[in-house]
């Protein structure tokens, strides 16, 4: 190779790990005037906090309602006292100095504004700041009375909300944590983490990017997630639209509806009705009161101790079933099903895979494609069984005490029921031709009809219990509690508007880095 | 023996380069980000000259037989 060649091929090399480095270090570049937020939505460089504090009295006789608005930074709302909504700002300002940052802090403000019960609270930012190269962040701790309703509006920074009588949050690119509300709860949040507990009333969240956690929700929740992992606990009725990612619920005292897509979905101790549906991600079900409708893409479906009638369609995977105290619908499109104590029959059809029934009284139905049916009742045999199989072959255990009309027949295979039982039996074609044995057992009664390709072969069993152990129940739903008792403190007589206070000393704080907006 | 006037690296840096300049306008543009498309594709790159290269030793061997 010649030497041009070599220095050719170090030039596309050396390209390349400057691609791939900038692809990595994206985001951390440190690129442009000190403190201006540059990439991303962060700020960097040395930093100082200074405080300012505000107070608004609230009219008597109404329901307060809080209004808060901020665009970079945290925004935290706790209860207090009855009557009064005290408002604490800390701005940080990016500077290298403090005489710097404190003459820029001096034109922050924080407003509070509203008439009666209604409080606004919010900084002059909009008014400051542009084409001044300096970033600087509002963080607004607020205390309300518990009985206030709660509306915030945020964009970079977390927001935090407790006890209070209801929840509006709609933040951008933060976590977001509420907890301990007593009515209802609405939430929209663009990216971050977000942990909602203990709600008194009805619960509406949309998350885009980030994993979410809820739990004790006492009125029906809808949630709507994309890009995170759900997990829930102790909710009502619960309605889940779930993409690319996993959905983990426990507990839920009333329906369970989920619409997913590439997502993985698991759900135990619900009290009411299960319908899921997914795609290339599997269900998981355990403990549910109600009837179950689970039907996934690629994704198998798994489901044990269900009360109700249980349907079950998947692709490119299996259904497994448990205990299962309804009528049984199963589907499957390349892949098999095995079902264990199923106590009112089943109607079973796959393609591709085996099917197994180990445990079953009722009427059953099963058709198989490229794949054998194994059937094992334990209880006597009391109810019609059909089974057609094409390219496999079919086996059927007979527990002593059944009564059944026999009509078996293996077109290219050999029928095998030879045993004790089986009176008045007639044989027709031979094996591996139209091999077919019709006959009574036990005297006869319910009609049992075998085909298949392969061999169908009986053989008698002790007869036995279907199940190891009855249909588990769902577990007792905790009822959420309900918001605390706000502890009220005596407090001095607010003032009608808003009087700022004494600023703290400035705090030097380290460089901060802020979480940022992606593709900002 | 190389036959002058073409070199395979010669046209794959033509080509990168034609390729990294309308990309680097697209992305001006607003129509694509550029680090993400480059990151991506910048390996077909070895693949460009790897073809250029076969095809000229197989244009030379072709050539010699003649």
């Amino acid at each position: 190779m010649s030497g041009r060649k070599i220095g050719f091929l170090l030039l596309l090399l050396g390209f390349g790990a400057v691609v791939e480095t900038a692809w990595f270090a994206r985001g951390d570049l440190r690129i442009g005037p000190e403190g201006c937020r540059v990439i991303r939505g962060r700020f960097y460089g040395p930093s100082y906090a200074f405080e300012q504090t505000a107070e608004r009295a609230l009219a008597a006789g109404e329901a307060p309602r809080l209004e808060v608005r901020n665009a970079f930074g945290g925004v935290r709302v706790t209860p207090g006292a009855p009557g009064v909504v005290k408002v604490k700002l800390r701005k940080v300002v990016f500077l290298p100095t403090e005489e710097k940052a404190r003459t820029f802090a001096d034109r922050i403000e924080l407003r509070l504004s509203g008439d009666g019960a209604r409080v606004e609270v919010g900084t002059n930012r909009e008014d400051i700041g542009r084409g001044d190269d300096v970033g600087f962040e509002t963080h607004l701790e607020i205390e309300a009375p518990a009985d206030t309703a709660v509306e915030v509006r945020g964009e970079h920074g977390r927001v935090d909300v407790s006890g209070v009588a209801s929840a509006d949050v709609v933040s951008s690119f933060d976590g977001v944590a509420i907890e301990r509300v007593a009515g209802a709860v609405k939430l929209e949040a663009g990216h971050g983490e977000v942990r909602v507990s203990a709600v008194g009333g009805r619960l509406e969240l949309v998350s885009r990017h980030g994993d979410v956690e809820v739990s004790e929700v006492q009125g029906a929740s809808k949630l709507d997630v994309e890009h995170g992992d759900l997990s829930v606990r102790q909710t009502g009725g619960l309605d889940v639209g779930i993409q690319y990612g996993g959905l983990t619920v426990e507990s839920v005292a009333g329906d369970l509806a989920v619409r997913g897509g590439h997502a993985e979905l698991r759900a135990s101790d619900v009290t009411g009705r299960a319908e899921l549906d997914t795609s290339f991600g599997g269900i998981h079900l355990a403990r549910v009161g109600g009837e179950v409708r689970a039907t996934a893409q690629h994704g198998r479906v798994d489901a044990e101790d269900v009360a109700g009638n249980v349907f079950a369609e998947t692709t490119h995977a299996g259904v497994s079933l448990e205990r299962v105290d309804g009528e049984v619908q199963g589907i499957v499109e390349r892949g098999g099903i095995e079902a264990r104590s199923l106590s009112k029959g089943a109607k079973l059809r796959a393609t591709g895979g085996d099917v197994s029934l180990d445990g079953f009284t009722g009427p059953v139905e099963v058709e198989v494609d490229r794949g054998s049916a194994r059937l094992s009742p334990r209880a006597p045999v009391a109810s019609a069984i059909t089974v057609t199989v094409t390219n496999g072959e079919v086996r059927l255990d007979v527990p002593e005490g059944s009564r059944f009309d026999l009509d078996a027949e293996a077109k290219r295979g050999e029928t095998q029921a030879e045993f004790p039982g089986l009176a008045a039996s007639k044989t027709e074609g031979e094996p591996g031709r139209g091999h077919r044995v019709t006959g009574q057992v036990g005297g006869g009664g319910a009609a049992v009809r075998l085909r298949a390709d392969g061999d169908v072969v009986l053989e008698t069993k002790p007869a036995g219990s279907i199940a190891d152990r009855p249909v588990a129940k769902p577990a007792a739903v905790a009822s959420a509690p309900p918001a605390e008792a706000v502890p009220t403190k005596p407090v001095a007589a607010p003032a009608k508007d808003a009087r700022p206070a004494p600023e703290a000393p400035p705090v030097p704080e380290a460089p901060q880095v802020p979480e940022a907006p992606p593709g900002s | 023996m190389s036959r002058p006037g073409f070199s395979p690296e010669g046209v794959t840096l033509g080509a990168c380069l034609v390729a990294l300049g309308v990309l680097w306008t697209l992305a001006n543009l607003g129509r694509l980000e550029l680090l993400p498309v480059v990151r991506t594709w910048w390996p077909l790159s070895f693949v460009l000259w790897g073809v250029l290269e076969l095809a000229d030793l197989w244009v030379r061997r072709s050539s010699g037989r003649s």
